[in-house]
């Protein structure tokens, strides 16, 4: 028998499975809060914060990622109190430097968050390189297709996604299913677009040393 | 054959020794052939378990490695010598490799210790490890790229460094750097042309007192004016 496990999320009493997180134990009964590198088909990866809820434990406060944080029994949840929609408030403003100027033809989950919370502009400076490390095609590629044929390189400021010059040529042309996942449409200019089929095969040393 | 333990000059054990004069008595193939189909045989002598159509694509891209070998070795011209290089190069490896006993664990071990000896973590190396600790390139591109120590394009000969640390700015290191980059015709993290000396500019060296600091391979310049650079870079050819 799989026990139990009783926590009040807003207020509301919730019944939830162990080993369900709090993101997932919300999801069930219609509590919605919004993700960005959160997939069902792959592992939850916890960084774009989005997810971000405060939590009482033990009397004290926390602020926690919901999407990897295990629902316990007694767990009390806000997922919408001032704190929790300022921080992501600030977090859709970290984001929107990355992304290209806004178009009439393309509304992706970022713009429509950015909208639905109310983020205009963003003080910090533009940085398209349209891609905001949500890890989703190289999470894709690594766990479903387990073709291991994009990945993440370098750190910190330098951290990029790279296509694995061995590999890519030969799959990703004829694969593509990680397009799909992708926030923004990084994906698709990636191989069709500004950067043209060459960028599938160019040298991880060359991607290191400038952002693409 | 050369002699008891030597095959077309390279030195193996007594098994890959066998294998590939047991290939050479039963076909009629040219040296760099045989060669290649050692690497074949060498790759399922460690038991690989790969299907031939990807092998076969190393292989070819093992090929492509040796005229990048020619290139940057210079004084390598012949095909079949690069070839050799390559063996050799993938014995040295298998060596560290057996030193981890093969343990994919120890990647980052590996790597430092192929860093520290050949300068470099080339494609070879990288395609190479894949295949013995059977992790795939991503996951070593990913820690070869996650730290500084690692280089996937080789280092020059000479490895000069120029500080930039706090004190040797005010004392005027980034003079001494652009005279620098000006000698040697190269930028920050590049190697010249001719592969004999490689630039970088690094954080501080703690020799404070002595800034502006200039390093050669082991060897530091103290107080260094743009005008001496030339005659350093010059003592090392």
């Amino acid at each position: 028998m799989v026990r139990g496990i009783s926590l009040k999320i807003d207020g509301k009493e919730i019944k939830a499975r162990e080993g369900m997180t709090i993101l997932q134990a919300a999801k069930a009964k219609g509590i919605e809060i919004p993700t960005l590198c959160y997939d069902e088909q792959l592992k939850p990866y916890g960084a774009c914060r989005l997810c971000t809820v405060e939590i009482v434990k033990g009397g004290r406060r926390r602020l926690v990622a919901s999407c990897v944080y295990p629902a316990g029994e007694g767990l009390e949840v806000e997922t919408n109190n001032k704190k929790v929609r300022k921080i992501r408030r600030l977090i859709l403003e970290l984001l929107l430097p990355l992304l290209p100027p806004p178009s009439d033809t393309v509304t992706g989950p970022i713009e429509t968050l950015a909208e639905k919370y109310g983020v205009k502009k963003s003080r910090f400076k533009a940085e398209p390189t349209n891609c905001i490390l949500c890890g989703h095609c190289v999470r894709y590629c690594i766990e479903v297709k387990k073709a291991n044929a994009i990945c993440f390189i370098g750190r910190g400021t330098e951290r990029q996604i790279a296509f694995v010059p061995e590999l890519a040529p030969n799959h990703c042309l004829a694969c593509r299913e990680c397009f799909s996942l992708c926030p923004t449409s990084k994906m698709v200019d990636s191989v069709e677009g500004i950067w043209g089929v060459c960028s599938l095969s160019i040298p991880i040393s060359e991607k290191i040393k400038g952002k693409h | 054959m050369k002699g008891k333990r030597f095959f077309v000059g390279l030195r193996m054990t007594e098994k890959q020794r066998s294998i590939l004069s047991h290939i050479q008595k039963n076909a009629n193939l040219s040296k760099t052939e045989i060669l290649l189909k050692g690497l074949e045989l060498l790759s399922e002598y460690y038991s690989l378990g790969l299907d031939t159509p990807p092998l076969s694509l190393e292989l070819k891209r093992l090929e492509e490695e040796a005229v990048h070998h020619t290139e940057a070795l210079k004084r390598i011209r012949r095909r079949e010598d690069a070839l050799e290089e390559i063996i050799r190069e993938l014995h040295d490896i298998d060596g560290i490799v057996d030193r981890y006993g093969g343990d994919p664990n120890a990647l980052i071990q590996i790597l430092l210790d192929i860093q520290t000896q050949f300068g470099w973590i080339s494609k070879l190396a990288v395609m190479w490890i894949s295949k013995r600790l059977r992790i795939p390139f991503s996951s070593i591109y990913q820690i070869a790229t996650f730290y500084k120590v690692f280089s996937l394009t080789p280092k020059g000969r000479h490895r000069v460094r120029a500080c930039l640390g706090t004190a040797c700015h005010i004392r005027g290191g980034p003079r001494v750097m652009e005279r620098i980059e000006r000698v040697l015709g190269i930028g920050d993290g590049d190697v010249t042309p001719d592969g004999k000396f490689g630039l970088e500019g690094v954080n501080c060296l703690g020799c404070c007192a002595l800034g502006p600091v200039m390093v050669v391979d082991d060897d530091y310049y103290g107080n260094v004016k743009p005008a001496e650079v030339e005659k350093i870079i010059s003592k090392y050819g």
